[in-house]
């Protein structure tokens, strides 16, 4: 990755267009884990990457790009948080995230296992969604593609590294236990 | 286990694993895998930050010193101490640099209107850089500047003192 940002720096588009398909999810993960809507999250995504294109120049660890994104995508998430949305950066979606199309679980399913697998989907989202704000904010940053490193998340979110992977299972138990509250079909 | 058996035809939700059968890795696995399909980074987000490396000119010229951006109405509710007040819909912006500053207004007309003053008032020249390349530049003994039309999006402004000391100055890239 620090050749990536070496090359970049000297203006390779190329490899510019690598860090972003990289780690374009993770910045977003960070801000949808913030509770930021789509809009906001675009506003962050973006201010983030120019953030950093301009940043390129006078980035001291190329090996830590991930880390420097992670971190300023939290800064800037923290600062338009709670905050009315003014900025229109680009034109902004604001389709919220679409249900589970049928079949998305596994191919094959009969209609009546499709009913079931979608209705355990959406009851998971609910539940990951509803969980406090600490909990969402890390898991949906792990959720990323490709995940971040623990160590990558420790800057990022101010945790020490050895604490990531407790939080990590306790914040997901906690979901367990509010799914196995709510029921549902037996 | 469920899942190990093999289909059943008799028991309709075999192959899908109840949610009280999911495991915590498997929980966050499917959780991980509802997030790429239902909460992806919109492509044209991704369009746009891909295409900045393209789209902005090289960096500042090395003789160019940087301004850096510390108020922006928008982010901070509360105006930091010698920033002018405008109207209320307006968005300000200071950009400072040891030598000057840049003092920022934009009306969120469609295209974009901007009134920029640098401070304190002198005689200058501005030159706006945006993704569509540089706008003439401009001078004025008081260094007051109106730009009546600029497109939103990635913008830098450089400033350029008319007094024998003092070199170029530029803004911090920017969305407008």
């Amino acid at each position: 990755m620090g050749e990536l940002v070496l090359a970049a720096r000297e203006g390779d588009e190329e490899a510019w267009r690598a860090i972003v398909l990289r780690y374009v999810d993770l910045v977003w993960a960070v801000a949808r884990g913030h509770g930021l809507d789509h809009c906001d999250a675009a506003d962050v995504t973006q201010t983030t990457w120019l953030r950093l294109y301009e940043h390129l120049p006078r980035l001291r660890d190329p090996e830590r790009v991930a880390a420097w994104l992670a971190t300023t995508a939290r800064r800037e998430s923290l600062r338009l948080q709670g905050r009315r949305r003014q900025l229109q950066l680009v034109a902004c979606f604001e389709s919220e995230a679409t249900p589970v199309a049928a079949g998305d679980a596994v191919p094959g399913l009969s209609p009546t296992e499709l009913v079931a697998a979608v209705d355990r989907d959406e009851r998971l989202w609910l539940a990951f969604s509803e969980l406090p704000t600490p909990c969402r904010t890390l898991l949906r940053a792990l959720m990323a593609d490709p995940p971040p490193s623990y160590a990558e998340l420790s800057v990022a979110l101010g945790m020490p590294v050895g604490s990531i992977g407790p939080t990590r299972a306790r914040c997901l138990d906690r979901l367990r236990a509010t799914l196995l509250g709510l029921g549902g079909p037996s | 286990m469920t899942e190990r058996r093999p289909p059943r035809p008799s028991r309709s939700d075999a192959r899908v694993v109840p949610i009280e059968r999911l495991t915590r890795e498997a929980t966050f696995r499917r959780l991980a895998e509802l997030a790429r399909r239902r909460d992806p980074v919109p492509g044209e987000v991704v369009e746009a930050v891909t295409a900045l490396a393209g789209q902005l000119p090289p960096w500042r010229s090395v003789d160019d010193e940087l301004a850096a951006l510390v108020y922006d109405s928008e982010l901070d509710p509360q105006p930091v101490a010698g920033v002018r007040a405008g109207p209320g819909s307006r968005r300000r912006l200071r950009f400072e640099a040891p030598a000057l500053a840049l003092d920022v207004e934009v009306a969120p007309s469609r295209p974009r209107q901007l009134v920029c003053q640098v401070m304190p008032p002198q005689p200058a020249v501005l030159e706006v850089l945006t993704a569509d390349g540089r706008l003439p530049e401009e001078v004025d003994d008081l260094g007051s500047f109106h730009v009546p039309r600029l497109a939103p999006g990635p913008v830098s402004l450089r400033c350029r003192p008319l007094a024998e000391r003092g070199g170029p100055v530029a803004t911090s890239w920017w969305w407008l």
